[in-house]
């Protein structure tokens, strides 16, 4: 007889066992009082209890259903597109959010082949001039725009200038 | 007259020209987005949320409406002319309305569309204001009891209707309310499942999860398919319906907008139900149902009915009782929450100007949508022409920009990705999101309330059912559940799925 495991089924089991056995880890330490009196360990233990509950019968009913076997990802967008929130995250908090918009165009435009490298590098930088004026001027989110090491090197430059 | 007092003082908020701006922005970005595939009208609000941080609560909740209702209306465009559903909710529209559009009859067909969804609009916003002062008069009532049976109600009816396996979606109630315990405990001052982190002691936010695990994963899956699309290539000519196509639909559009005002109320509807059903139901009592599928107007007819009045009436329990009955209204609370208003039965006595306004607003958006919409339709559809793999980059920019801005936290933008990370998960293992947020979003609720009934019953369970409001509800729960088992039924809700 063939194999009978359902997957999908087997790997959310096993999700939700990990996810109670960390449950139990972060309330291990809080008070779980009475039914009267809960402290606050009680609801999130019981909760974990039903998580595992779950997880446990999906892993056991996984191996009596139709084989199924688990779709494989698409890692080629799923990479991009959180590479490109990565890059997004990073550039923001270090260089500003022309950067971070420039950066994240090209990180997830290459989640679909053939990659139009012309097309990225001009829409970079026209989606970072956009969310900037809409942000920033239009909504007046306090943002920075530019890496702070351009800035002081126009405000001295800015300033010779001025002297000039 | 209490409803008329109401309704004017509603139309009286809505009407004021800041008020007017904003349900015109609302519209026009949901049409845009309703057209466009691969964009919800979620995503979008959860973009939005950033920008109406500086607006008064009425005008927020008139623009956030107006992109949702506008969405289920500009998809209808998308699924008539090209044959694609611009959101799910249009799916069946795609049907008789791209039959219809290949026998030259497009104009009609969205005439029909436009008609049907002004008509639900206006029915739904009466039986809105009808149904909402019995409910809010109830919910007054209600202690700790009574509102865990009620939000048990109502996590349980998201299990019912929502697709596949209902032990899934209940394991994903209980996670979802797990997730949304993490953060300070309210009673005790103890942080609950932190790790430490100081971003999450006051509770995981909201916007970065609902925006990973449905904008962000979605987008994921949508760019395995390949993205070719049938460009339009026909001509909308005579966008005026013929009498006899009239007169053909204007039962079809009754009909479905009671079965759209009925399913939208209830917990766990989504965009899906009301027009599958709606089209269900022309399909029986047709005289000769061989027509659907071959262009019958009652085919697009009572669908967009059926989906305008359902998004309309899902603001109900939003607004009377604050439980939301879908990931959309999900984030409506959580906008409500960012501009200081807890959602529940206070709003409508402490803020009627809002809660009028917003209904009364619906009724107005429709009518915008119906003026803008018809003579623009070419603009629409030119709009099907933007390549997709230049929209997703901006929509990724985008929806990290939303998340970071509700807290100034590059936290929120990591939690983002996580969450994508593990909607695509749930995606690949056939599990829906939706019962996870509406468990996120109501676990602190439920749980508070729970402690607060055990504090006031010494322990006692019982408490539940000896209380008749609560046991009617309950009742309701129990009934909900028995029904799955029910091989007939179930059956049913799969057929409804396919």
């Amino acid at each position: 007889m063939s194999r009978r495991i359902d997957v999908k089924e087997l790997a959310l089991g096993v999700f939700l066992i990990a996810l109670a056995v960390v449950a139990f880890v972060a309330t291990r330490s809080l008070n779980i009082g009475t039914a009267a009196d809960m402290g606050p360990g009680f609801v999130p233990r019981a909760l974990a209890w039903t998580i595992l509950g779950f997880g446990a019968t999906f892993c056991v009913t996984a191996l009596f259903k139709p084989a199924e076997s688990l779709p494989e990802p698409a890692w080629r967008p799923l990479a991009a597109i959180l590479a490109g929130i990565a890059v997004f995250a990073v550039l923001f908090a270090t260089l500003g959010l022309v950067a971070a918009c420039i950066g994240c165009v090209l990180a997830a435009g290459t989640a679909t082949g053939p990659v139009q490298w012309g097309r990225l590098i001009l829409f970079g930088p026209l989606l970072a001039a956009f969310s900037s004026l809409l942000f920033v001027r239009g909504l007046g989110l306090p943002f920075q725009l530019w890496p702070s090491f351009l800035v002081q090197f126009w405000a001295q430059h800015l300033s010779q200038l001025g002297a000039w | 007259m209490e409803l008329l007092d109401n309704l004017a003082l509603g139309l009286a908020t809505a009407a004021t020209w800041q008020n007017l701006l904003f349900c015109l922005a609302g519209v026009t970005i949901g049409t845009l987005v309703g057209v466009l595939p691969g964009i919800s009208p979620l995503t979008t609000v959860a973009m939005l949320l950033p920008f109406t941080f500086g607006l008064p609560p009425a005008s927020a909740m008139i623009m956030l409406a107006g992109i949702f209702y506008g969405a289920q209306y500009g998809s209808s465009t998308a699924a008539i002319l090209v044959n694609v559903p611009g959101e799910t909710s249009s799916i069946v529209t795609c049907i008789d309305g791209y039959q219809m559009a290949r026998q030259g009859r497009a104009g009609s067909a969205l005439a029909i569309a436009a008609i049907a969804s002004f008509l639900a609009g206006t029915v739904a916003t009466l039986a809105i204001a009808l149904m909402s002062l019995p409910l809010a008069a109830l919910a007054l009532k209600f202690t700790a009891v009574e509102t865990v049976s009620l939000v048990i109600l109502g996590l349980l009816g998201a299990v019912v209707l929502a697709h596949g396996s209902p032990a899934k979606a209940i394991a994903m109630i209980v996670v979802g309310v797990l997730v949304g315990l993490v953060g300070v405990d309210v009673n005790s001052g103890a942080p609950r499942m932190t790790f430490g982190i100081p971003d999450i002691t006051d509770g995981i936010s909201f916007v970065p999860i609902a925006i990973g695990l449905f904008g962000i994963a979605e987008m994921i899956r949508n760019l395995e398919q390949p993205q070719d699309r049938d460009l339009p290539r026909m001509r909308i000519a005579n966008l005026l319906p013929t009498r006899a196509d009239l007169v053909a639909a204007f039962p079809a559009m009754l009909r479905g907008t009671a079965v759209g005002c009925v399913l939208g109320v209830l917990p766990g509807g989504g965009a899906a139900l009301p027009p599958f059903s709606a089209y269900a139901l022309e399909k029986k009592i047709a005289a000769d149902p061989s027509r659907f599928g071959k262009g019958a107007i009652e085919g697009v007819a009572a669908p967009e009915a059926a989906n305008n009045a359902g998004a309309q009436t899902s603001f109900v329990p939003m607004l009377t009782l604050g439980l939301p009955t879908n990931p959309l209204m999900a984030l409506m609370i959580g906008a409500l929450m960012i501009q200081g208003i807890q959602p529940g039965p206070q709003v409508m006595t402490k803020q009627p100007d809002l809660f009028w306004g917003v209904i009364a607003s619906m009724w107005i958006g429709n009518l915008m949508l119906l003026v803008i919409n018809l003579p623009l339709i070419g603009i629409w559809v030119s709009l099907l022409r933007v390549p997709y793999n230049l929209l997703f980059p901006a929509i990724v920019v985008f929806c990290a920009i939303g998340a970071y801005s509700i807290n100034n936290s590059f936290f929120d933008v990591w939690l983002m990705l996580g969450f994508g990370l593990v909607g695509y998960f749930f995606l690949k293992v056939g599990v829906e999101p939706a019962p996870f947020v509406l468990g996120f979003v109501l676990g602190p609720m439920l749980e508070e309330n729970f402690r607060r009934a055990m504090l006031i019953s010494g322990g006692e369970l019982t408490v539940f059912i000896e209380r008749p409001i609560s046991a009617v509800l309950l009742a309701c729960a129990a009934l909900l559940l028995v029904s799955l088992l029910v091989p007939d039924l179930r059956r049913r809700r799969e057929a409804l799925r396919d």
